[in-house]
């Protein structure tokens, strides 16, 4: 816990705090607006942390994911348009407390239960990096191999609509992975003379244009048709009453959140779900859930924020990340030049136990910030999206321009934008592209180091313990469909990710 | 409908990934090459196209009916009119700067989002965004920004 305590010191300097109140405060600000989630926050926001040091623009980051997620939550609360799919849930019983005249209670137990699950979290992160990273340490190329085939494939059992489509989009990210200079031969692929291409397209250029800029264009198709209710929003503190209810759900949600959190393609949606049932089957009266339960916002909010935090594990020990949220900071990490694995612990301490304290400190700042201005973010629910969306699309121009001080760039941003509105249109899900475009080139390597390493002999993997029982669950993952038992389960799962 | 199309879209993209690839040394078992990944992405994208667009040809023929709203046509010509911006703007940000090329764009997209787009509110948004943005990434943040080769940048 050591490192926890060094994490914490780094965070709470003035400067990052600071950084951390103004990265929870355009996060509340822009996720706040219907239809933008986390992921699309995050894209878009991203150029603001260019030009500041490494730790200072993780810990911005964490503030703006932490804003984006509450943001979105309120949304759901008063408006009934969730965010993003993790705030489904909270749309349900939320909003029908919000009806009820209880909007200020479902909004306070939704900060409170987020604080408490994102307090775990991070002392879970804590506890379980250390031992992971131990074992991290002894992978080499044939057990990261096995690691990103285990990902893709729990990722294709739980994905989002048709397993062709995800397959699909997986390939596409892998196409995209591949353009720029060939790792081990140094010959162009894709590039086409291009010389802004020679090293390959930038993650935070390709996820700002698809979830960003692709977003933007979606939302410019309607932009007269919102119309957003005044609901008042009084008594944001919990009575004893709401506690007294909310506090078993908001321990479950978080333990069993975090463990949702550490599945690939699960993250904090599948989190919320998952506990949103749970509460459901064990309540007294489960009658009461759908018609302004506080139960069912307090274990779904809780959990949401554990399985966020989870969902930083093996991305911080392994680097592999395991939705898109992760896979934009992965960018955004290489992009300030650090290599998220099982070295960065020795290589840059101060960044992974900055990354794992700011999770803690964004929790702080949402306290500080979403209670008191919350009738802000009310007003802003009515700022028309005609006025929002000019500046939204300058972040992004000035982002993309940012990355490598070139205007190629900014073209390449309007290309995914169309190609991020384009999917959206056709019902491609582009989390699995995003995944696949992150992964793309470590698997190809680690393949390839294999296979040189083994001559050529796919054996060779399963002479490696951690590689072989890697690929055994894989296998097993893969065959889930085809059990009976397992059938219901993962209808349920793939339900959950459709919507 | 969305299966055909996206199945057609992607039977181009797979093909196209494959026409690139053609001159790529795909290597062996013990060594693949550099053509190896997207040959078999490609070959893959073509296959699953190709299922996915047969299975919207079935899905067509067993409804008859239109499986959605009608196409907005304005929300699309908004869609075209901000990426034709955008393209422009990419085009001549090196030569004008940031801070025209920005406050130009700025205007004529808040312009595109009010209904009276000839008044003086767009042109002042315009330029307070953009020296909003100046003064946040370029002044704060220490970003460099294109200053512009018509200004001796």
């Amino acid at each position: 816990m050591g490192g926890l305590l060094d994490g914490f010191l780094t965070v709470l300097q003035p400067n990052n705090i600071l950084f951390c109140f103004i990265g929870s405060l355009v996060g509340t600000l822009i996720g706040v607006l219907p239809g933008l989630g986390p992921t699309a926050t995050i894209a878009m926001l991203l150029p603001l942390t260019i030009g500041l040091d490494p730790v200072t623009a993780i810990i911005m980051i964490a503030g703006i994911y932490y804003g984006a997620s509450y943001g979105g939550s309120t949304t759901a609360i008063l408006v009934n348009i969730p965010g993003e799919a993790q705030s489904v849930v909270t749309c349900i019983d939320g909003y029908k407390m919000a009806q009820q005249g209880r909007a200020g209670a479902a909004i306070g137990i939704c900060a409170f239960g987020s604080f408490i699950a994102g307090t775990l979290g991070a002392i879970a992160i804590g506890l379980v990096s250390q031992p992971l990273i131990e074992i991290a340490i002894r992978f080499g190329p044939p057990e990261y191999f096995a690691l990103m085939l285990l990902g893709f494939v729990v990722l294709l059992v739980l994905a989002k609509g048709s397993v062709i489509r995800s397959l699909i989009m997986i390939f596409a990210g892998l196409v995209l992975s591949a353009v720029g200079q060939d790792v081990v031969t140094g010959e162009p692929r894709y590039t086409f003379g291009i010389s802004n291409l020679a090293d390959g397209i930038s993650i935070v250029t390709i996820s700002m244009g698809i979830f960003g800029l692709g977003e933007v264009f979606y939302n410019l198709e309607r932009l007269s048709q919102q119309n957003v209710q005044h609901v008042p929003v009084r008594n944001l503190l919990p009575t004893r009453e709401d506690w007294r209810a909310s506090a078993g759900p908001i321990a479950r949600g978080s333990v069993l959140g975090f463990l949702v959190g550490l599945l690939p393609g699960g993250g904090a949606t599948l989190a919320s779900f998952v506990s949103y049932a749970l509460e459901k089957r064990i309540a007294a009266d489960p009658s009461r859930f759908g018609r302004g339960a506080i139960e069912g916002v307090a274990g779904p909010e809780a959990s949401n924020n554990a399985g966020a935090a989870g969902s930083f594990i093996p991305l911080l020990t392994l680097g592999l990340p395991g939705n898109p949220v992760t896979a934009i900071l992965l960018g955004a990490l290489i992009l300030y030049g650090v290599t998220p694995g099982p070295l960065m612990i020795q290589s840059n301490p101060q960044v992974f136990w900055g990354v794992v304290a700011s999770m803690y400190i964004g929790n702080v700042m949402l306290l500080l910030i979403n209670l008191p201005f919350v009738g802000v973010w009310v007003q802003l629910l009515r700022v028309p999206y005609r006025y929002l969306y000019a500046p939204l699309i300058l972040f992004m121009l000035i982002g993309a321009y940012s990355v490598n001080t070139s205007v190629f760039d900014v073209g390449v941003l309007l290309f995914f934008g169309a190609v991020g509105y384009g999917l959206r249109k056709l019902d491609f899900e582009p989390a699995p592209l995003i995944l696949a475009f992150v992964l793309g080139g470590p698997l190809e390597l680690n393949l390839r180091q294999t296979l040189m390493l083994s001559r050529g002999s796919w054996e060779f993997l399963l002479d490696r313990p951690i590689a072989a029982a890697v690929l055994l669950a894989a296998l097993l993952v893969a065959a889930l469909p085809l059990l009976g038992s397992a059938k219901g389960m993962l209808r349920t799962a793939r339900a959950v990710n459709e919507l | 409908m969305r299966d055909l199309v996206g199945g057609i879209v992607f039977l181009a993209v797979g093909g196209l990934t494959l026409y690139l690839a053609r001159g790529l040394p795909l290597g062996q078992v013990r060594l693949p090459g550099p053509g190896a990944l997207p040959t078999i992405a490609g070959v893959a994208i073509t296959l699953l196209s190709l299922l996915l667009a047969w299975r919207g040809m079935k899905s067509l023929r067993a409804v008859t009916r239109s499986d959605g709203p009608a196409p907005d046509w304005q929300g699309y010509s908004r869609i075209a009119a901000v990426a034709a911006l955008i393209a422009v703007y990419t085009a001549v940000i090196s030569w004008l700067g940031f801070f025209v090329s920005t406050a130009l764009l700025m205007t004529v997209l808040f312009m595109l989002g009010v209904e009276r787009p000839m008044r003086w509110g767009p042109p002042a948004a315009g330029l307070a965004a953009t020296a909003a943005a100046y003064v946040l990434f370029v002044t704060l943040l220490d970003v460099r920004l294109p200053v512009g080769s018509l200004w001796g940048g």
